[in-house]
């Protein structure tokens, strides 16, 4: 696979927790044709997963995404997964990654899920949606395996 | 997922089988939680039908922990598949807790 942009495929699920497991398959199946080891399908679909359920129990919470779209594609040699919701613009990015200690003493400190995602994937990328009525998007990037 | 429990000389023995993550995190967290409560003092958890754990899940573990240290008890993991030890590796989580090979290795640890 060595065009500079391949779509493998997208997937619209409703915001909620049930869906999970349909958006793990689907990930899990686009890394495994792009030749990732088993390892790193479980990471990237974990970090999928982690996105994707952050979106669902907060749509749970506030009522508030009703949707989740994830596309896949390959674009120069890295595995892109592109995650939007039609939720208020709320940017994970912005949560700090726990400290182990501090987090065995305090449990339930958050960030855990968004620390995950940033250590198994190379790069991610937030962007808010531009109107109210848009889609915000994160696009997780990990270069495919050689 | 499905959590099957074995008393053992004074060992509890905690199985855990499946998938602990979002969905399930709240049914294993009440499993493990009531386990802890009723008294286990010594508890050894196999992961050896474990296939996948999110933070979800990973919480759930980090609670059962924390409770076993406050009462006293000793707690350790056992039986995981290079998968789910990866994912205790990438997360920091392998410093919190005691994980040993086998099931064996884990019941021998807390006699």
């Amino acid at each position: 696979m060595d065009s500079k942009f391949h779509i493998l495929g997208s997937i619209t699920v409703a915001a909620q927790t049930q869906e999970l497991n349909v958006i793990r398959e689907f990930i899990a199946r686009c890394a495994a044709d792009c030749k990732f080891d088993e390892q790193q399908i479980n990471f990237i679909e974990l970090a999928v997963d982690e996105i994707c359920a952050n979106i669902a129990r907060h749509a749970k919470e506030r009522q508030s995404a009703k949707e989740i779209i994830v596309s896949v594609s390959i674009e120069d040699s890295q595995f892109v997964v592109t995650i939007e919701d039609n939720a208020m613009p709320f940017n994970p990015l912005n949560v700090p990654s726990p400290n182990m200690v501090d987090y065995f003493r305090a449990y339930k400190s958050g960030g855990l899920g968004i620390h995950i995602v940033r250590t198994v994937m190379d790069n991610v990328i937030y962007t808010p949606s531009p109107t109210h009525l848009g889609y915000n998007a994160l696009t997780l990037r990990k270069q495919l395996p050689v | 997922m499905k959590i099957t429990s074995t008393m053992m000389e004074n060992i509890l023995l905690l199985a855990i089988e499946g998938r602990v993550d979002t969905n399930t995190a709240a049914e294993a967290e009440e499993a493990i939680i009531t386990t802890i409560d009723n008294g286990a003092a010594r508890l050894a958890v196999d992961f050896s039908g474990l296939d996948y754990v999110s933070s979800a899940g990973l919480r759930v573990f980090l609670l059962a922990a924390k409770k076993m240290k406050k009462t006293g008890g000793q707690m350790v993991l056992c039986g995981m598949k290079p998968i789910i030890k990866e994912v205790f590796d990438m997360s920091g989580f392998s410093a919190l807790f005691i994980i040993l090979g086998t099931r064996e290795e884990a019941l021998n640890s807390l006699k």
